[in-house]
């Protein structure tokens, strides 16, 4: 049963063919059995049971008819769900059990959906490999000595290796795209403001955007779908109409970035990319390459703007509220014993590297520096979607590296979001769909970009990619 | 170099974090590397640009002033490392 889609799994649950009972034992199992450390905490199976009582009886008396209802999901562990523990994958929030649930997720639940458990990640977010998680790396499914991507990795790895039938993540700089690629499933970034960041746990909130993976584009643009809407207690949510998908490609013009299939690009990454592009073409769309000027400066913009913001936001760890405190005789002493036992190294090398960039002498030079780098990347973007509907490029410069390989090279981990975060910085929709396994056997994931509010265009071509091919 | 020891000292301090000397020496050299891959910063031409901090102009959020659901005060107490039936408690502040 772990085999189907989310939404072939929903059809099933309401043509009776399987119980809603049926898919929770199912989704419990394999997630209690995972091999890939996907799993932080496991919800109780007793009370999911009940749960899925009332909504086989909804289903049957007509009063849930969501495409996902009865369908178990994963949530990423730095989304709130109400009395189940959410640790953002941190020792400062090992103990911390939320008194809400995310408004994406009180969505999700409305719609009939189930939650099975809560995903691994890299602690709060801030890393590319899932391996900064306080609760061990998350293993890549295809290739155990490898790592599933960050951070939304134990998403990404339940479901590759059929732990979970979908999953909801976040995404600040690739978070959701990344390990959706290096895991060879489908995961989508909306555009920013899109769906309600209510409940999720701040990383960098200028850039902060829950989304789904999925195994294909037909379950993310399902959750997303549901997910999606003004939400009050969000005030940067937006309610501007969506335009329409499309079913139709011929006639769209798509870009590819040539700096995107340059040096520094692994040969079978673009290989596999532009066998993609090519389906497109051959479907009646014009594949052009155009220049991304901004590419030698976004990951320093990103960085700097993403850290000054997690230096203000993981200020409220302070050991008084919720989470970890360390014993100390005095106040300003267990504000500092509490912060540096309870976080990891990368965070406070985040936290640090934040603060540096706000602090005065230096605002001027770093922060509002990288402010008007994104003014012009937005601009540049803004160009482009005058004359392309989409920007194909690969997911990130190479398949997944080994475990270990990026913690000894933290600059090298940043250049691994080099395609990714310019997507956060401008607020623009990205899906990553796979396309193609390199030599190692290692998933190939390609981006396709549009402009903002474009989310249904992007999650079409990624559906109409995936309905010719067959990878 | 603009992070040295001080420096390091420094944001550690507002930032409310202790570093023991190895760690601050980890830090100092890992920054360093970190902001100077971030010169190329620099190079842009930024003149007459804007900073921009959200992507799209955002218009203030305003709602009525009324109460719009509230928690339970022991709900929110419950993840409390330390606290009284209605408080959190925190190390003592004001010598009596």
């Amino acid at each position: 049963m772990m085999e189907l889609t989310a939404l072939e799994l929903g059809e099933k649950i309401k043509s009776g063919e399987i119980g809603v009972s049926e898919a929770v034992q199912a989704a419990f199992d394999a997630a209690e059995s995972s091999k890939t450390n996907s799993f932080i905490t496991i919800n109780d199976r007793e009370k999911c049971m009940a749960q899925a009582q009332e909504i086989q009886e909804k289903i049957r008396s007509g009063k849930l008819s969501s495409a996902i209802a009865g369908v178990p999901i994963a949530i990423k562990d730095n989304i709130c769900t109400d009395g189940l523990r959410t640790t953002c994958a941190s020792k400062i929030l090992d103990n911390f059990i939320p008194p809400y649930s995310a408004t994406a997720v009180e969505k999700l639940e409305q719609a009939g959906a189930i939650v099975v458990g809560k995903c691994n990640m890299d602690e709060f977010g801030m890393g590319s490999t899932s391996e900064t998680s306080y609760y061990g790396a998350v293993k890549n499914p295809w290739d155990e000595g490898r790592v599933s991507g960050g951070s939304s990795g134990g998403c990404a790895a339940a479901v590759a290796a059929k732990e979970a039938f979908c999953a909801l993540g976040s995404d600040t700089g690739g978070s959701i795209r990344q390990p959706a690629s290096y895991c060879g499933v489908t995961g989508f970034k909306p555009t920013y403001g899109t769906v309600s960041r209510y409940g999720l746990l701040a990383y960098a909130s200028s850039l902060d955007q829950i989304g789904p993976i999925g195994r294909d584009a037909a379950d993310c643009a399902a959750i997303y779908k549901i997910i999606a809407g003004r939400d009050l207690k969000d005030g940067t949510s937006l309610d501007l109409p969506e335009r329409d998908g499309v079913n139709d490609i011929r006639g769209k013009k798509i870009a590819l970035p040539s700096e995107c299939f340059g040096d520094g690009v692994d040969d079978e990454v673009k290989k596999h990319v532009l066998g993609l592009t090519d389906v497109f073409s051959a479907m009646g769309a014009t594949v052009e390459f155009i220049s991304l000027p901004f590419n030698d400066y976004v990951i320093p913009a990103y960085y700097i703007i993403a850290t000054a913001e997690a230096s203000s936001n993981l200020s409220r760890y302070d050991g008084v509220k919720y989470g970890y405190r360390a014993k100390a005789s005095d106040l300003t002493e267990m504000y500092s014993a509490t912060r540096s036992e309870g976080f990891g190294t990368e965070v406070i090398k985040r936290i640090l590297l934040g603060t540096f960039v706000l602090s005065s002498g230096f605002y001027d030079a770093y922060y509002k520096k990288a402010l008007q780098a994104k003014a012009l990347i937005i601009k540049h973007y803004n160009e482009i979607f005058c004359k392309y509907d989409a920007i194909i490029c690969p997911v990130a410069p190479t398949t997944a590296p080994l475990l270990g390989e990026s913690m000894t090279d933290t600059l090298k981990m940043y250049l691994s979001d080099i395609f990714t975060v310019s997507i956060n910085l401008a607020g623009l929709p990205a899906i990553s769909v796979p396309c193609g396994f390199d030599s190692k056997g290692m998933p190939v994931g390609a981006q396709i970009i549009g402009n903002r509010m474009t989310d249904n265009l992007v999650l079409d071509l990624g559906r109409i990619y995936q309905e010719r091919s067959d990878i | 170099m603009v992070i040295d020891e001080k420096m390091v000292e420094y944001v550690a301090k507002l930032s409310r974090i202790q570093l023991d000397s190895e760690q601050a020496a980890a830090m100092q050299s890992e920054l360093g590397k970190i902001l100077e891959y971030m010169e190329v910063l620099k190079t842009v031409d930024t003149e007459s640009v804007e900073p921009m901090a959200y992507a799209f102009s955002l218009t203030n959020v305003v709602r009525h002033d009324v109460v719009s659901g509230h928690f339970d005060r022991d709900l929110l107490l419950e993840n409390a490392p330390e606290r009284t039936d209605e408080a959190f408690v925190v190390p003592k502040v004001v010598e009596a």
